[in-house]
């Protein structure tokens, strides 16, 4: 009797160990599986991310040895931006110039195409054949790369482009040279921007649209609510998750527009750097101007725009919700 | 008129203005593809014509001729399908196996880790650009698509949705495998890889078009011209000044835009459900 | 010889004791079921012996082996889920072949075996087809079939049941039992929260709550001798009434005073009450024990009808003492009856249960 209970002692001691090592083998397993992913995302993520930080701090040319220079490159920003601020040209602050035009745009598009999509969306969320056609016809240019949608656009822009025609059915001597005038460039990229996204969202709203109960909207239809009373009344509001992704993902994609400028303004901003962007900028000042430190500093002041306005946007959002 | 009469003419009238308004967005999204479609097989001088004309004549496939007289239009194309290539594999491989230990398998740190990675959703590509330059540089991969696929080889985006996929099947089959004898790596193969068609679908898909149409990546990490994948060939082959004529470039981007178009055209049902599935866990 | 022996079994999920020092012996061969209300620990419980889940405190034995150490696959246990857990990718061959591959048994043999198992479950039509075309009842097969492939000493089933319809399930209790029972003659532990099946399936059940086990008996035991107020309210349908109040002396008799109503208590039980004289205990009647009359006769006791339920060959009334209190009786007669109306309801004298009110125990 003694015996077998010094036994199970023993066994229950060693238990804990073999308990341990069992895990530890399934841990063991887990880590093999996602080495890979984990490691390169470390790397090219956080590694990335914080030597990014680190070098805003410094002055190099890729080649010399690196320089601390403290906030020597910030300053180098908010000189920039005071010099805008005060009317330099743009070459003369082009970050400034990047900062002001994005802005901008990202206040034409992203409203305009959350508001379009969601239209659309509502307009397609009816007891309709051929929705798929429309889905698909609104989603196309969202599969389209933007470099080739921009080379595209550009032809269509040309003053006696087929953009001009059309616009010339409702606005007779209205003809702009879109592309080249300054005055109206970043007004053409603002427009193919919300074509080629807008349909994606679309999608998005309609999906969102048809989880919303039928039930609600004939409860809406007995109280007396036509279809635009109802689609103020029930259907924005109970969108309203899918309206905060939209635009959070809107902001997040507007703010570092970088494809469309390239192509249709050029590196250098195109005319009065009318299409100058804070992602184009932050390229030419790592890869054309040889500074990769001011490059840094640029990209943090970039990822504090994107994170403070997406945040500030969810924030008010939930405020608004209580 | 009774009133039932007139609720069905209300209805119907509106029935029809809804198509009305479907139907011209329709052709404003479908116009620059049809208006470039035609235009392809048009002269330049047709082509720019005031106002618009829509039918060839003469027709021609000059356009498309010229194109591939650019001696590094198919290495282009060659470029973007292996980039494209590696893209796809690499995710399905590692972001599989990634999602699934995320999703079902216990490991100290698991939920740390994970949300670790969904934070890199929030930064942007230019923050980590000119790092992961210096990083490739001295890994003498530079100018390599090799080098370039290296950085998205994982993307968090695949590894989320694949771990998503994995926690929506049953716990019990993971149970019942585990009984039968399979190990956490055994029953990766033998379960959750085979039910995870659909999720690798997507992730293929997505992934497929993303590294199609990527221009930043390789307008950085690509230096030479026989290196370059479609987009960055084209918007440096087609800088307006070295073309008198355009169409030869409408017609290049139409070649660029057709894997994807047809791609979508094919599956867009499939699609069309992943975005959504993507929506509604965002 | 496949004994299933847990003791002192503790399992924690976080601050929640799912299973709390839990002592069990399963005999060899027995068909053990462990029942309670749901979240009560018992499909833990089953996963611990599984090795799904690894106790905190506590042995595990099968036969001689104490296997808190071992791997589940090398337990020798087989277990059926309530959703099946069918491989929804593999065939039913595939799948029933599954474990068998998995321990790299030769092909040949894999091929024998599956087919003797589909035989014997009579599903050998069904091997080329994916669980999807199955029906339900055709799922539960197959499941059993990948268990009992192989060959194990010990079966575990948790609400194997649960997902078919009323009429299946009640042929399949029999079926189920005849086969693990009668037929491979294997140690079966058997999870549910189904009274009935418990009733009429195990040799012997456990009743289980909030992570410890209440009882442990044969189904007759549990139902004639509750060991406690928990497992007297949660076997039979409708539950016992509990009636509360203070032992009293009246003379030599003993009677229960509830406040307003003194109910007298037979001689029978004068003995092993002595002790609680004096103190607040609880008295349990089964609503089959108890008869309703229109007019008073002795031993019955006044109390107002408050609601009916004819269930065709039974009827339940329900009634008050105290205009607060519902209490049940089953009658199987007619009985003519309107609520609010006066009625006197008799226990019967000698299927009375006693319960001591502080610890909830019976008093036998």
């Amino acid at each position: 009797m003694s015996k077998s209970r010094v036994f199970s002692l023993h066994t229950s001691l060693s238990l804990r160990k073999i308990l341990e090592r069992r895990k530890s083998r399934e841990a063991l397993e887990a880590l093999l599986l996602i080495s890979v992913a984990t490691g390169l995302n470390i790397v090219f993520g956080y590694f990335a991310a914080f030597f990014a930080f680190y070098l805003s701090f410094f002055k190099w040319d890729y080649i010399s040895p690196m320089e601390f220079v403290g906030l020597r490159n910030y300053q180098i920003i908010f000189n920039d931006l005071w010099k805008g601020i005060n009317g330099a040209y743009y070459f003369l602050a082009p970050f400034y110039t990047g900062l002001k035009n994005i802005l901008l745009y990202t206040a034409i598009v992203v409203p305009t195409q959350t508001i379009l999509a969601m239209i659309l969306a509502a307009f397609a969320n009816q007891k309709i054949r051929g929705v798929q056609f429309y889905k698909v016809s609104y989603f196309l240019p969202a599969v389209t790369s933007p470099v080739i949608i921009a080379l595209i656009f550009i032809w269509l822009f040309m003053k006696n482009g087929f953009i001009n025609y059309m616009i010339q059915m409702i606005v007779p001597s209205f003809a702009p040279d879109w592309i080249n005038d300054r005055n109206y460039l970043l007004y053409a990229i603002s427009m193919v921007a919300i074509w080629g996204t807008s349909g994606h969202f679309m999608v998005s709203f309609l999906a969102a649209m048809q989880s919303i109960s039928r039930d609600v909207y004939e409860a809406a239809m007995l109280d007396g609510a036509g279809p635009i009373r109802r689609f103020i009344y029930i259907t924005v509001p109970l969108l309203k998750p899918m309206i905060v992704y939209v635009v959070v993902l809107g902001m997040i994609g507007a703010l570092q527009m970088f494809d469309l400028a390239w192509v249709m303004a050029g590196s250098n901003g195109g005319p009065g750097g009318a299409g100058y962007t804070m992602a184009l900028d932050i390229y030419n000042e790592a890869f054309i101007n040889l500074r990769p430190g001011v490059a840094a500093a640029k990209s943090m002041f970039l990822f504090v725009l994107i994170f403070t306005s997406t945040y500030i946007f969810q924030k008010k959002y939930k405020v608004m919700r209580q | 008129m009774n009133e039932a009469t007139k609720r069905n003419l209300l209805k119907a009238l509106w029935i029809v203005f809804v198509y009305i308004i479907l139907t011209m967005f329709a052709f404003i999204y479908l116009s620059p593809f049809i208006r470039s479609f035609v235009a392809s097989f048009m002269t330049w001088e047709q082509a720019s014509k005031y106002p618009p004309e829509w039918i060839p004549h003469p027709f021609t496939i000059e356009n498309y001729l010229k194109l591939f007289r650019l001696e590094l239009f198919p290495r282009w194309i060659m470029n973007s399908a292996l980039y494209a290539g590696l893209i796809v594999a690499g995710n399905i491989i590692f972001s599989s196996m990634a999602g699934y230990a995320f999703a079902r398998l216990e490991f100290p740190g698991r939920d740390a880790l994970f949300s670790a990675l969904l934070a890199l959703l929030m930064i942007p590509i230019f923050v980590t650009l000119v790092p992961n330059y210096i990083i490739i540089y001295k890994l003498g991969l530079i100018d390599n698509i090799i080098g370039l696929a290296l950085l998205s080889l994982a993307n968090v985006s695949s590894i989320f949705l694949m771990r998503q996929y994995f926690l929506s099947l049953p716990q019990e089959v993971f149970d019942a495998a585990r009984l039968d004898g399979c190990g956490p790596i055994k029953a990766f193969f033998y379960i959750a890889l085979p039910l995870a068609k659909p999720a690798l679908g997507a992730v293929a898909v997505y992934q497929f078009l993303g590294a199609w149409n990527a221009f930043l990546g390789p307008l950085v990490f690509l230096r030479s011209p026989e290196n370059f994948t479609l987009p960055v060939g084209l918007s440096f082959a087609f800088q307006r000044s070295m073309w008198t004529e355009y169409t030869p470039i409408i017609a290049g981007s139409l070649v660029a835009a057709a894997p994807t178009i047809i791609l979508f055209i094919g599956l867009n049902k499939y699609l069309i459900r992943g975005i959504v599935i993507q929506a509604g866990k965002g | 010889m496949a004994r299933v022996l847990l003791k002192n079994v503790v399992k924690k999920f976080g601050n929640v004791v799912a299973v709390n020092h839990v002592n069990l012996e399963v005999k060899d061969r027995e068909f053990m079921i462990l029942l309670g209300p749901s979240g009560c620990g018992k499909s833990t419980t089953l996963r611990l012996i599984a090795g799904l889940e690894t106790p905190d405190e506590g042995e595990i034995w099968i036969g001689d082996r104490l296997i808190n150490d071992i791997d589940p696959t090398k337990r020798n246990v087989a277990m059926v889920f309530q959703s099946y857990a069918l491989y929804p990718h593999m065939t039913v061959y595939q799948n029933i072949e599954f474990p068998l591959k998995m321990s790299r048994v030769p092909k040949n043999e894999r091929r024998r075996r599956v087919i003797e198992a589909a035989r014997f479950l009579g599903i050998e039509d069904l091997l080329n087809r994916y669980p999807k075309q199955l029906s339900g009842g055709q799922q539960q097969r197959v499941a059993l079939a990948r268990a009992i492939v192989r060959e194990p000493e010990v079966f575990l089933l948790d609400e194997p049941l649960s997902n078919l319809d009323a009429k299946l399930r009640v042929k399949m209790r029999f079926e189920l039992r005849h086969l693990l029972h009668d037929e491979l003659k294997v140690t079966t532990i058997y999870v549910t929260h189904d009274q009935v099946e418990a009733m009429t399936m195990a040799d012997r059940i456990a009743v289980m709550n909030q992570g410890r086990i209440m009882q442990i008996g044969t189904p007759v035991e549990v139902f004639e001798k509750p060991a406690n107020m928990f497992v007297a309210g949660f076997i039979g349908v409708p539950p016992m009434n509990f009636f509360y109040g203070s032992l009293v002396s009246r003379g030599k008799e003993l009677v229960l005073d509830t406040g307003g109503l003194e109910i007298n208590i037979p001689n029978s039980y004068t003995k092993s009450l002595q002790e609680y004289v004096g103190r607040e205990i609880v008295m349990g009647i089964r609503p089959q024990e108890i008869t309703i009359h229109t007019e008073p006769i002795e031993y019955a006791y006044p109390g107002k009808i408050i609601g009916y339920e004819p269930l065709g060959t039974e009827l339940y009334i329900h009634f008050t003492i105290d205009e607060k209190t519902d209490y049940v009786a089953v009658v199987k007669q007619r009985l003519a009856i309107n609520l609010g109306q006066q009625i006197y309801w008799r226990p019967s004298p000698s299927k009375l249960y006693f319960f001591d009110k502080k610890t909830g125990n019976a008093i036998y």
